[in-house]
């Protein structure tokens, strides 16, 4: 009775293989394939050391950020899972503030990856353009986007992690894209768009505020 | 033994459980393939047709004729002298296999008169051992639009006439015997990616490359207007049902209206004419590149050449051609960095009238890539899409890296469609967030595809647009005397093909 028990067992798990879920390495995510059913997962927990609070201050230019940033685990898109980073910012550039989306940090979106203003998914690899001379080889850098959700433009955001003075650093770099090509696929297109990005642009340094 | 039983049902029950939960995503891709499955669309010689014995047999009861038919000029004679028509031997059958209804061979006729945007087309269905024929006269809003490629054909059809033949002593409007016929004309929205402005009548190609199969529905009775059937986007008249079903009231030949599939063939005056196309090599049209008479295109490159060195930014120029006056022009940055702007925007002929080439530069900065985007791509797709077709032949993408004396490339589209689909595959296998918005999907399209090339790789690149319709070029020479050569992927290294002189 037991073999036949283990007979029927191996058959429908054989029937059912077929759908079980591939975990590939994060880096994949981008390098590689987009399979249906992966998982493409933090194995390393490459992501975590960029969870928490941070903050950027200059009194000289009354310049302000501060940037908070959440880990979620097997997103979801489509029929691939993957972990990422997500977050919301404040900005504040000669004492006035411009984009506070704070706010929106712990709220749990139906589309977290469309609707938080920053997403952080993509492994960069060991020496990527642009050099980061500041950042520490034993974190893994990452590439995501930052997002003026007034003007409804993005930005790409290079983060690494470091420390200075024994306090958790991140560094960070945007390139803020007020112009440049959008495309659609239905109908399939390509157009221009011309607009601002109002949210920070260049390199800053940002130390974690403790929790 | 009972206790045995019992576990074993709770365990296939489970299993069952996991089975059925893991196949119904399978199952909606079924229902997409619905029509698919259920038709297919090819074409044929008449005069190949006529070997074949079931054809020769349907066709010989059509026309009432005895003895089999071994000519084509024999079938089309006793075809005029029943009816008045012929059948326009040059132009080929459409034959149509509906999983319900038979094989339907759709021909294009003519008679000695033509009308002014009216056509027809001889329709007989076989299926089992029935035989059924009408003749469709279909009238057109305006001329129907051959597209480039794959034969399709734009058009609005505005009203549909069908008069049915006898087929051994009876009219038969198809192998049934219903004095009415639901007529089915399968249809494609897929644009194409743009490639094609309506909707169109399907082809076999769209059947195999499309999920956007429609079709649209009409009732047509002898004799009688058959109302108006919508094959554009402006006045679709007929209800029109989403790719899965199978008629609008379920018929069948075994009971209902029966349905009638058809893919209008529209008469050579009724297609709009265009041109003879120039054929041209890649190798030739880059050459042509250099010419004098080309509007000044190496002084525009050169120009780009030293913008490139005196700028941080992507700098940009423009060719065109108006009229058989070629004209290049530098692109000015439109953006706030002005010429020190990441990005310098492009226009295709859409915008622009008569622009079919293009160059711009990545500039030698840590944040750009040494090879083309996947916005550049795409780019490249739209200048080739939008340039007129007398211009498609020398539709370049070209590319200068600085500093000097840097290297330029060339992309050259060898077949659109193998291009097309590339870029929109490679779209669909990214698997994002619909509801991203699209500069954030165009950026994490463009970053993917950054990470595929391997930040932007040559050997990468070339390998990822192998046989995807595109090849890229190199210029060897100087800017002043440029020599192409193809460049190409041979395991791991890049093989140099010189355009010859």
């Amino acid at each position: 009775m037991k073999k036949i028990h283990i007979l029927i067992g191996l058959i429908l798990i054989a029937s059912t293989g077929c759908k079980s879920q591939t975990i590939l390495p994060l880096k994949e995510y981008y390098d590689g394939d987009r399979i249906s059913n992966t998982y493409f997962k933090d194995i390393e927990n490459s992501l975590d050391p960029f969870v928490g609070t941070w903050k950027f201050e200059d009194a000289a230019s009354n310049t302000l950020i501060e940037i908070k940033l959440r880990k979620i685990e097997m997103y979801q898109t489509q029929d691939i899972y993957f972990d990422l980073i997500i977050g919301e910012y404040r900005y504040v550039k000669n004492g006035i503030e411009i984009i506070n989306t704070l706010q929106n940090f712990s709220t749990n979106f139906t589309s977290q990856l469309s609707s938080h203003s920053i997403s952080i998914d993509n492994e960069m690899n060991f020496g990527e353009r642009p050099i980061c001379n500041e950042c520490d080889e034993l974190f893994t850098r990452f590439k995501g986007l930052i997002s003026d959700p007034i003007h409804n433009t993005v930005g790409t955001m290079y983060i690494c992690r470091t420390t200075i003075n024994s306090q958790p650093t991140i560094f960070v770099k945007i390139i803020g894209h007020s112009s440049g090509y959008v495309i659609s696929t239905e109908p399939m297109d390509i157009t221009s768009y011309n607009s601002t990005f109002d949210g920070p642009k260049g390199e800053f340094t940002l130390t974690k505020l403790p929790n | 033994m009972k206790q045995s039983i019992k576990k074993i049902i709770i365990f296939l029950t489970l299993c069952f459980t996991l089975l059925f939960l893991s196949c119904n995503l399978e199952e909606d891709a079924i229902k997409e393939n619905n029509y698919k499955a259920k038709f297919t669309i090819k074409e044929e010689r008449f005069d190949k047709l006529l070997q074949l014995p079931s054809f020769n047999d349907a066709y010989q009861r059509v026309v009432d004729k005895k003895g089999r038919i071994s000519s084509s000029t024999q079938a089309k004679t006793a075809l005029e002298e029943q009816y008045g028509f012929t059948i326009v031997e040059q132009v080929p059958v459409k034959v149509i296999t509906d999983a319900e209804n038979g094989t339907f061979y759709v021909m294009l006729i003519e008679r000695p008169t033509s009308e002014n945007l009216k056509f027809e087309n001889l329709i007989v269905n076989i299926k089992d051992d029935k035989v059924g024929a009408v003749i469709m006269k279909y009238e057109m809003s305006g001329l129907a639009v051959k597209e480039p490629v794959h034969n399709l054909y734009s058009m609005n059809i505005i009203d549909t006439q069908m008069t049915p033949l006898e087929v051994d002593g009876k009219k038969m409007y198809t192998a049934t015997e219903d004095p009415c016929v639901t007529t089915a004309i399968l249809m494609c929205d897929d644009t194409g990616g743009g490639l094609w402005e309506h909707n169109h009548v399907a082809t076999q190609y769209c059947i195999d490359h499309s999920n956007n199969l429609y079709v649209v529905w009409g009732t047509v009775c002898s004799g009688g207007g058959g109302g108006s059937t919508g094959t554009s986007n402006t006045t679709p008249t007929y209800e029109s049902t989403p790719s899965g079903n199978t008629s609008p009231n379920n018929s069948s030949t075994t009971g209902g209206t029966p349905t009638l599939p058809s893919s209008p063939i529209p008469c050579t005056n009724c297609i709009q004419p265009n041109g003879t196309l120039p054929s041209k090599t890649p190798c030739e049209a880059l050459k042509d590149l250099s010419k004098p008479t080309n509007g000044n295109i190496s002084g525009t490159y050169m120009e780009l050449v030293s913008d490139s060195q005196a700028y941080q930014g992507e700098q940009g120029a423009l060719f065109k051609r108006n009229n058989n006056t070629y004209t290049s022009y530098m692109v000015e940055p439109s953006v706030g960095g002005g010429a020190d702007s990441n990005t310098v925007i492009l226009s295709t002929a859409s915008t622009v009238p008569g622009v079919y080439g293009a160059i711009h530069s990545h500039p030698d900065s840590d944040l750009q890539t040494s090879m083309y985007s996947f916005n550049d791509l795409h780019f490249l797709w739209k200048l080739y899409k939008d340039a007129d077709p007398m211009d498609q032949a020398d539709v370049v993408f070209m590319l200068y890296l600085p500093p000097e004396p840097g290297t330029t490339y060339a992309l050259k589209i060898y077949d659109f469609t193998l291009f097309q689909n590339f870029l929109v595959d490679f779209i669909n296998e990214l698997k994002l967030d619909s509801s991203l918005t699209p500069t954030k999907k165009t950026e994490l399209i463009n970053d993917k595809f950054h990470s595929k090339t391997k930040q932007g790789d040559l050997k990468n690149f070339l390998e990822i647009i192998s046989g995807k319709g595109v090849d890229l070029y190199r210029n060897n020479g100087s800017h002043t005397n440029p020599s192409w050569s193809k460049l190409s992927l041979n395991n791991t290294s890049v093989i140099n093909t010189p355009c010859p002189n």
